[in-house]
Formats: structure tokens, sequence, C-alpha cells
């Protein structure tokens, strides 16, 4: 149909042997509060190989952002840990150290507080070259940053190297924001819910840019998102995850995920999503939960965390034992196989 | 929940506020208007409404000759990006615009049981009694809209007590009922305070104090918009149901078309401070007549149906102060041509002798090439089958059903 239906999970910079860039094996970020331990991850295994897209979809809460941060090297898990090229990212050293970070950044999702308002576009840019060796001399510096800009749609670069961030609109600091993750020729970038402080009518643009340099520069993308509708777009050909209070209790291919959703949680979201076409949202057949109330992470509800809310719920085992990610008819937990459609949930597991 | 709607509404009938609690419209005679011209059902019509701020730059033009009529029980949802200038409009509709900002032209009527006056032009009596009595304002952000340091009933009570209702114990019955009616535990919510309360429970707690003196017009700015997808449902829900039974017109002013796709009978397309679109439901998203509006829609994913690619509105919304010659969309429209530029083109019915005022029964769009535009536009949406079939006659086999 169109190239961007066109892509495939294999990037072409990929070499074959399909090792995964960057995996969470089983993170956790557990805090202690005065009230309490705050489960804020609570075992989530995610990886992603080169040029993949990957979408963490959840409600405020759910741990997604936190998973991010993890990806991005910029919180350590309280266990588990985070490889990058299969290397645990808390062993490496020194220059081994700085090509992770080189090679995974992160954009933020608020434009308006992630640039500093005093430096301009340009300076902005400059900054990570001449730090990171990119550009020899900040006339280098310069015409690569101007590179950048183009690459990210902001044309003519000329007129924006020289702008202060008051001077742009949202979407265009955004697309800043994406140019200096851009510097040090990131292979992933995670990317915290990109759009959702842009308008509207200018939001898919910025997808399709992103979209387009997964493409032409294969860099792969953690998105994250409470947008499915979004996730789906952009992701298509991906996979999606979603999240619930700390865990992942879906993940699949972005199409499959969304024509067939298997966790109830997964479902009656889908089902709640209101679609800019009334006769379709209208008609809807709405998923009911049993209860409206999203638990405290300082109390969560024993066994699957989902089952005080679930329509499907059953006494006696989903109050009991926690659910295992896994592919329904399947034994085993899958960690993260890639094109598996997996699903946390007693009841979807027995078939 | 506690109890049913109709129970919490018909249980003990306090929900039709006593006459006492009703300012005479005396203190509006000099603002009366001819009301013998609106038709009965029409609650607020509003006319050339000009608005514009004043900055050191010049003025704002926030918002330009905007007229509609609205009708009892209707929902009217204004849609636009932001800085299009809807929440300038509705704050204009209760007159509470910030001093910066003039209207500079246009009349807002409202009209009950017969009586209409220009809400631009009453006394402060009774511009205070329609405020709230007859149109109430749910603000944006339910956090800040809510006294951080004062308990839930209060803020009720503070209401009521503004408004005539000085009955304490009224107040608060009345407060309790509103509260079972938005679905919350009305016993504890009206005993907490803000911080205590989820984001989808501020929500509900500002909707019901809406509904505190049943008003026939209340208008919600973005409604749902900070809200999680699954709260964000409980709301859609809770309004809907909440206009069926309480058939008091809704002014919608959101960003989000799916909002609108929703809860809305009529949508209207704000661009550059006009409405440049009016039509039914039906018409905006099947039929949609301004490049404006078909734009919108191009950029919205959906979860149903095939993968297909979307494109943004090209450009940036004009500047206010220095709107463009003729046309203001015409810097971003792929269907320009010069005559958009020699002049700014009017609403009107994009069916011949339709008429050309945006309410009930008319669909208006301001765009010389609005037959190209409708004819160039085709959404596909799939139907219960599964097949695929073009929106017009989709919508017409369904209204045979």
């Amino acid at each position: 149909m169109t190239a961007v239906n066109a892509r495939s999970v294999d990037s072409p910079t990929s070499d074959g042997s399909h090792a995964p860039l960057i995996t969470l094996e089983n993170v956790r970020w557990h805090v202690p509060t005065p009230r309490g331990l705050v489960k804020a991850v609570d075992g989530v295994s995610l990886s992603a190989r080169d040029g993949e897209i990957v979408c963490l979809v959840g409600e405020s809460g759910c741990g997604k952002t936190t998973t991010g941060k993890i990806a991005a090297g910029l919180l350590t898990p309280t266990s588990g840990r985070v490889l990058y090229e299969g290397r645990d990212i808390s062993s490496l050293r020194g220059d081994d150290f700085n090509r992770f970070r080189r090679g995974v950044q992160l954009v933020h999702q608020d434009p308006y507080a992630s640039i500093n308002p005093m430096h301009t576009v340009g300076a902005t840019l400059s900054a990570p070259l001449r730090r990171h060796g990119f550009a020899g001399s900040s006339s280098a510096a310069r015409t690569r940053a101007a590179e950048l800009l183009d690459l990210v749609d902001l044309t003519p670069s000329k007129d924006f190297l020289d702008k202060y961030p008051h001077q742009l609109s949202g979407g265009q600091r955004q697309r800043v924001a994406i140019a200096r993750a851009l510097t040090v020729e990131p292979r992933f970038i995670v990317a915290d819910e990109p759009v959702s402080m842009v308008d509207v009518s200018i939001r898919i643009s910025l997808l399709n840019t992103m979209l387009r340099l997964q493409r032409e520069l294969g860099t792969g993308f953690l998105f994250i998102t409470h947008d499915l509708a979004l996730a789906r777009y952009f992701a298509w050909g991906g996979r999606i995850g979603v999240m619930y209070v700390g865990r992942m209790v879906e993940l699949g291919l972005a199409s499959d995920l969304v024509a067939n959703p298997q966790h109830p949680y997964t479902r009656a979201l889908l089902s709640a999503i209101p679609e800019a076409d009334p006769e379709l949202t209208r008609r809807k057949t709405r998923v009911e939960l049993r209860s409206l109330e999203i638990p405290s992470l300082l109390k969560l509800p024993s066994g699957c965390t989902f089952h005080p809310r679930c329509p499907q719920f059953e006494t006696g085992l989903c109050e009991v034992s926690v659910p295992q990610l896994r592919a329904p008819g399947s034994t085993v937990a899958e960690l993260d196989s890639s094109n598996v459609h997996a699903v946390a949930c007693h009841v979807v597991a027995r078939g | 929940m506690n109890g049913t709607v109709a129970s919490a509404i018909g249980g003990t009938g306090v929900f039709a506020p006593p006459s006492r609690f009703r300012l005479p419209w005396s203190s509006a005679v000099d603002a009366r208007v001819d009301g013998s011209k609106l038709p009965k059902e029409v609650v607020l019509s509003v006319r050339d409404l000009t608005v514009a701020y004043r900055v050191r730059r010049g003025m704002v033009q926030a918002v330009r000759k905007v007229s509609f009529d609205l009708r009892r029980g209707e929902t009217l949802a204004l849609i636009g990006e932001s800085g299009s200038g809807k929440t300038t409009l509705a704050l204009a509709l209760v007159r509470l615009l910030v001093r910066a900002a003039k209207v500079t032209d246009g009349t807002v009527v409202y009209q009950r049981d017969g009586r209409a006056v220009d809400v631009l032009r009453v006394g402060s009596d009774a511009l205070r009694h329609y405020r709230w009595n007859e149109c109430a304002m749910v603000f944006q952000s339910a956090l800040n809209a809510l006294n951080p340091v004062l308990r839930v009933r209060e803020q009720f009570i503070d209401v009521a007590r503004a408004h005539g209702m000085t009955n304490r114990a009224t107040a608060v019955a009345r407060t309790l009922e509103l509260l079972k009616l938005v679905q919350l535990d009305a016993e504890r919510v009206a005993g907490s305070y803000p911080h205590e309360l989820s984001g989808g429970m501020r929500q509900r707690v500002l909707i019901a104090m809406g509904l505190l003196l049943d008003p026939q017009v209340i208008i919600l700015d973005e409604p749902t918009t900070a809200l999680d997808i699954l709260t964000q449902r409980t709301v859609i829900d809770l309004l809907r149901r909440l206009k069926e039974e309480r058939q008091f017109a809704l002014i919608l002013v959101s960003h989000d078309l799916a909002l609108a796709a929703e809860l809305a009978d009529q949508v209207a397309t704000v661009y550059a401070g006009r409405i440049v679109e009016c039509g039914s439901v039906a018409d905006i998203f099947y039929r949609p007549n301004h490049p404006y509006t078909v734009g919108l829609l191009n950029a919205v994913p959906t979860l149903s149906g095939d993968f297909r690619s979307l494109v943004s509105v090209r450009g940036q919304p004009p500047d206010l102060i220095d709107l463009p010659r003729g046309c203001s969309f015409l810097p971003r429209c792929p269907f320009g041509t010069p005559e958009c530029e020699r002049e700014d083109p009017h609403l009107v019915s994009v069916v011949p002798g339709g008429p050309s005022i945006p309410g009930a029964g008319s669909h208006t769009a301001a765009c010389f090439h609005a037959p190209t535009v409708a004819k160039g536009f085709s959404r596909r949406l799939q139907t219960e089958q599964g097949d695929e079939v073009a929106s017009p006659d989709a919508s017409a086999k369904r209204g045979a059903r």
C-alpha cells in the first residue's frame, strides 16, 4: 500500500542474527517511601532489535515512563538487567559505556521544559556534537546542526539555527529535541509521549518524521504513549506492549494486538477509546469492568493485579498467583520472543 | 453506584430549584430583546460575536463574527487547534473574558420560557443569575478549578449561597444528590479535599457542580483532556446519560475529534477565530466541505479499519493580529486559488437555499471551493459485517434500518 505500510520488522541494518540491540531482563523499580514500598515497575522484560519500533502503552502510573528511563540508562533498576548489544550496561565502563550512552537517546515529553531557553537552536545542537567528537570545529558543528534540522523537517534550516526556543512552536521545539537526540547518531531512541504536548493537527507530521528516520537511518524506537490509536499508527509493523500497574500484560505485533486483543485489560482499553468516527464510536460494544478504581501502587492486589477489576475474574485462580507473560497455549513464560503474541492472563492462557 | 440516576433526580424532588432561587428577570429589563422571532426551542442564539484582545502589538482577533443557534437538549462541539479562539468564544458566552479582551460586536441572546435577554447587555444582577443558574461553565483543568483548601461540600455550598440558595441543609442534600448522580461515593467525596480525589473524580465533581442550579446550558471546556482512557470513558458515558435525562444544551470545547464524534449533535470547526464549517456530526465527519475540516480528519489515527497513511495540516496557524488577506486558511490550503486571496469567504449553506446560520438542520462552510473539497473526500469505514463501504452509503443504510 504505502511505504510506511511495507515497513518490515527486520531492519535493513540488522546483521541477520536477530540478536537484540537492547534487552530489559525482568527489570524492577521498587522505591521505598515512608508509606511503603512502591512497585513502579515490577518485572518487565522486553527487547528490541536494531531498527525495531516498540510501543509501550498504558494509563498514567502504569510504569511506562519509568521503563523507558530504565531502557535509556537513566535509572538503574532495583533488580533485573539491561543489556545493550548483549552486555549488561551496569558492567560497562569508559568507552564502552559512552558507546551505550550515544547509542540510546531519550526524547522527553515536554519540549517546553527539555530545551534550554537561553541557548539558540544551533548552540543546543552543537554542544553534543562537539562533546562527543562528531564535529571538530564550531563551523563543522554548525554545518552538521543544519543538516540535522533538515533531517527533522525544520526547513530552511538556516532560519532556525539562530532562533531561541521561545520563538518556536511546540511542534518545532519537539523537532529540535529529536534533532538533538540525533546528534550522537543513536541506534535507538526512547521517545516518551513525544507528541502529547503538540497540537492534534501537527502530531501526525511529527510521527511521520520519526517514521522516516526509522526507515532512512534505521533508528529503533521505544515509543511511550497513552494513546493506542497513535501507537497503532506508529508501530504498524512493529510491536505494542500494554502495561498495567508496573507489569506488562500483553505484548504483540501492533496490527495483531489491536485487531485481536487477548488480555481483558487491553480489551477494556480498546473498547473504551473514543474514535473520530461517530457511527463507529457510538456502536462500539464496551467491556464493562467490575470496578473503576485503579489500585494504589502501595497496596497492589494479590495475584494478577487486574483481578479486582477484571470481568473474567475467576475465584481461586486469579487472586492466587501472578500470571506470566506467555503465548496462549504455551506453558513456558516468554521473556520476549519477537513475533509471539504474549498475554499475562490465567484465563486466556488456559484457552 | 448509589441508586439509579432516575431515583437520584426524582427521589426527593429537590432537583427543580424552588422559585425563590430565581432572581427576577426584571433586573434584566433593559437588555430584553424581541424573542418573538426566535424559535421556541432555541436557548442560545449568537450573532456576529467578535472578541479582540488588546496586546502591545495590536489587536488579537480571537473571535470573528461567530453566529450559531443552540437548541434545547442539543450538543454543539467546537473543534479546532489550540489558539483557534474556541475557549475565548466559550468565555464570551458567559462574559468571563479577561479585562484585556473586548467584545467589539455581536449579540448573545439567551431564551428561557419565551423570555429572551441579550447576555452581553444585562446588568450585574441578571448576569450573576445567568451564570450558573442558566448557563454553567465547567473549566478545563479540574485541579485548578477547585479551591484546594476547602472541602468539596463547602465549595458546593459557596456556589449555592452565592446564587440565593441560603438554606445550608437544602444545599448539602442537593450536593449529595448530585455527587451520587455523577457516580461518586457522595458522603466521602463531599468531605474530601480536592487533592484527595483523582483527576476523573475531580472532573465529575465539577460536572456535578455545574448541574447544581439546574442550568439550561452547560459549557464544557476540554472535559476529558487530562484523563486516562477508562476514566475518560466514564465521563463521556456520564455526560451522554445526563444530557439525555436532563435535556440541557451542551457546548463542548475540545481539540479532540473523537470526543465530538462521541457526544455531539452539531459540530463547528473553528479556525482563526471563525466558524469555518458547521453541520451535523455526520455531515462533518462523513461529508466535510471545508479543507480545514478535511485536514483535521486526515490527521487523526483510528483504531479500527485498515492502516492508512495520515498527513498533518501543513503549515502553522496564522497570526491573529496580522491575519492573511482573504481566506485565513489560504496559506495552508491545498485548494487555494487567486479568488481566495481577494475575499474572505462567508459561511454559506452547502445545500443550495439552505439556512446559512449554523444550527440544527443546516450544514454551512466558508469556502469558495466547498463542492470540490466535498467531492475529493472519501472516508471508508467498516460496517458491522466487516465489509467496507464508502461512508455516505453506510450511514444511509443504517438510517434505513
